[in-house]
């Protein structure tokens, strides 16, 4: 077995210690460590992209799973109950099932064909939670959805809510569980099973391995935990409306994050979010504040034409 | 002998047209059979029914006395039924031991459940049944076309099957390498391997094969020892026709 490189692995390593590490100074720009939150969310949205790619499937559709993840939380929180744990499930779950539904509807689709249906998936939960306005207040959108909740852990009391900290620290953790399980998805049977899919379904059909099934967990898995990130969005931004959580930006940043960062390593997906994110918020808005989201079409060009491997390539 | 394959009435249908009329046939344990016929016979097409790559219109596909008839790819491999594809298709990125590994891990589980040798140990025999163990770092896509062919074989087998299906594994090769080919498929016999081969060019139906199985047009027209079916009239008019085709093309 080859192993991956131990340079770039080790060079990813070490700049998760300085994340970790740094806000543990005194004082530190509030923006920064929002930016640097937020980058850890979308790097999480890019792994559950990157499971679904790794089978041999380009989606241009995660948005319907992020929307609905963020609606799903949402709603339980505004109906139902504001209850951490429920909320989130509530997004997952319909994000999941909303997954495994299309992976079921779309199981013979394959290349262009399949990237089209995805894209015009988001469309459907798109215009219900637009139109549909006893339930979700149509394009006004649903405001006031509750922080994150404040944890006692003996006598010291983090509130997620408020604390930029607390939330970058929670968003780290969960960067840490999302990166395991795309780790798992590259470096495991698992990893090589849709491995074997992508290079050749029918040759991996008939080797053993379960081919419609495998596809059909994976994509599950991936609407899943965009949903959870979905879920999360919400409650960090109090609040969700069609046009922004379903929005083609949403469906094209974990496409240029992973395709950057590189697809077939366990750390490109993060790596890809964690150069691009923070130098498209921290350096290019300030500049060019309208057409700063460029840099993202530009990266696509630039790193298609001149590394297809991505950055995690950069040496074996 | 007890029988490995029993295929019932097998018809197959793109649309309107029938690839497959009403086949039927047997193979019987440790034997070797060939399926041959000019191009278009349905040879090819047989062996995608019989391993779950296309839906029969109708007939059954019965294996070790249990019909398999409809049932998906994985699940035909697990049954303990291998194929190679005409076109080899080994895993392109993939190197030859991982391309073997792949089988070695979600073909069929080892008979008494535990395992004797590592993973890359096995792989490793394998590569060296074929001819292939100074490849083994070697990517699929990197091979020539008759070590690809070989690389299928050791893949195939090593799912554990107890029926490989071999499509045109001598096609396009040098003599040397046909000889070779011929080497392998007696070996597996050996190695007490039913062996069904699918062979066009008529490479190494003689040289190997018990039985002959010619297909034309769909239609089974005659079975038996190769010396009875290589000189039966149909077969005969079957192949000059494809000749006389090609010459006049």
């Amino acid at each position: 077995m080859k192993r991956h490189p131990i340079s770039s692995s080790a060079v990813f390593w070490a700049v998760i210690l300085v994340l970790a590490a740094w806000p543990l100074g005194t004082a530190h720009p509030q923006l920064v460590c929002r930016v640097f939150t937020m980058a850890f969310l979308y790097a999480v949205v890019a792994m559950a992209w990157n499971l679904t790619a790794l089978s041999g499937l380009i989606s241009l559709g995660h948005a319907a799973y992020f929307g609905l993840g963020a609606y799903g939380a949402a709603l339980m929180d505004h109906y139902g109950s504001g209850h951490l744990a429920a909320t989130l499930t509530a997004g997952a779950l319909s994000a999941g099932l909303y997954g495994a539904l299309c992976a079921a509807v779309f199981r013979n689709l394959r290349g262009a064909t399949f990237a089209l249906v995805t894209l015009a998936a988001v469309e459907i939960p798109k215009v219900i939670a637009d139109n549909w306005e006893s339930v979700t207040y149509g394009s006004l959108g649903l405001v006031g959805i509750r922080p994150l909740p404040l944890v006692r852990l003996g006598s010291v009391a983090i509130d997620f809510g408020t604390s930029l900290t607390a939330q970058y620290y929670a968003l780290l953790l969960l960067l840490f569980a999302g990166t395991w399980i795309h780790g798992k998805a590259i470096h495991s049977r698992w990893g090589w099973a849709l491995r074997a899919v992508r290079e050749d379904e029918q040759a991996a059909g008939v080797l053993g391995v379960p081919v419609h099934l495998l596809r059909w967990t994976v994509m599950t898995l991936s609407a899943l935990l965009t949903g959870l990130c979905g879920g999360l969005y919400a409650h960090l931004h109090g609040f969700v409306e069609p046009p922004v959580v379903f929005s083609a930006h949403l469906s094209a940043i974990p496409l240029v994050l992973s395709i950057l960062g590189g697809r077939f390593r366990w750390f490109g997906p993060a790596l890809g979010a964690l150069v691009l994110y923070p130098l498209d918020q921290l350096v290019l808005h300030p500049v060019l504040p309208a057409g700063h989201a460029a840099v993202y079409g530009l990266v696509i060009v630039g790193s298609v034409l001149f590394f297809p491997k991505g950055l995690g390539s950069w040496k074996k | 002998m007890k029988r490995v394959l029993e295929i019932h009435h097998i018809t197959v249908r793109f649309g309107a047209r029938a690839i497959l009329k009403d086949v039927s046939f047997s193979v019987h344990e440790g034997e070797i059979v060939s399926l041959i016929g000019p191009n278009g016979a349905g040879k090819t097409t047989l062996f995608n029914v019989i391993s779950g790559v296309v839906q029969a219109f109708s007939g059954d596909v019965i294996f070790l006395g249990r019909p398999i008839t409809g049932w998906p790819p994985y699940k035909v491999c697990r049954a303990g039924i291998a194929r190679t594809f005409q076109i080899a298709r080994p895993f392109p990125d993939m190197t030859a031991e991982e391309n073997v590994l792949i089988g070695l891990w979600f073909g069929k589980s080892p008979a008494d459940g535990s395992r004797l040798l590592s993973d890359e140990r096995e792989a490793a025999d394998l590569l060296d049944l074929v001819g292939l163990h100074e490849k083994r770092h070697t990517p699929g896509k990197e091979l020539t076309l008759s070590e690809q062919r070989r690389l299928e074989v050791a893949r195939a087998l090593a799912t554990r099957p107890s029926l490989l299906l071999l499509d045109e594994i001598a096609a396009g090769l040098s003599p040397h390498a046909v000889n070779q080919a011929a080497q392998l498929v007696l070996s597996l016999r050996e190695r007490g391997m039913t062996i069904l081969l699918v062979d066009h060019f008529l490479n190494l139906t003689a040289r190997v094969s018990d039985r002959l199985v010619a297909l034309d047009q769909g239609e089974k027209i005659v079975e038996g020892p190769p010396e009875d079916v290589l000189h039966h009239p149909e077969v005969l008019s079957a192949y000059l026709g494809e000749r006389e085709t090609a010459e006049e093309a």
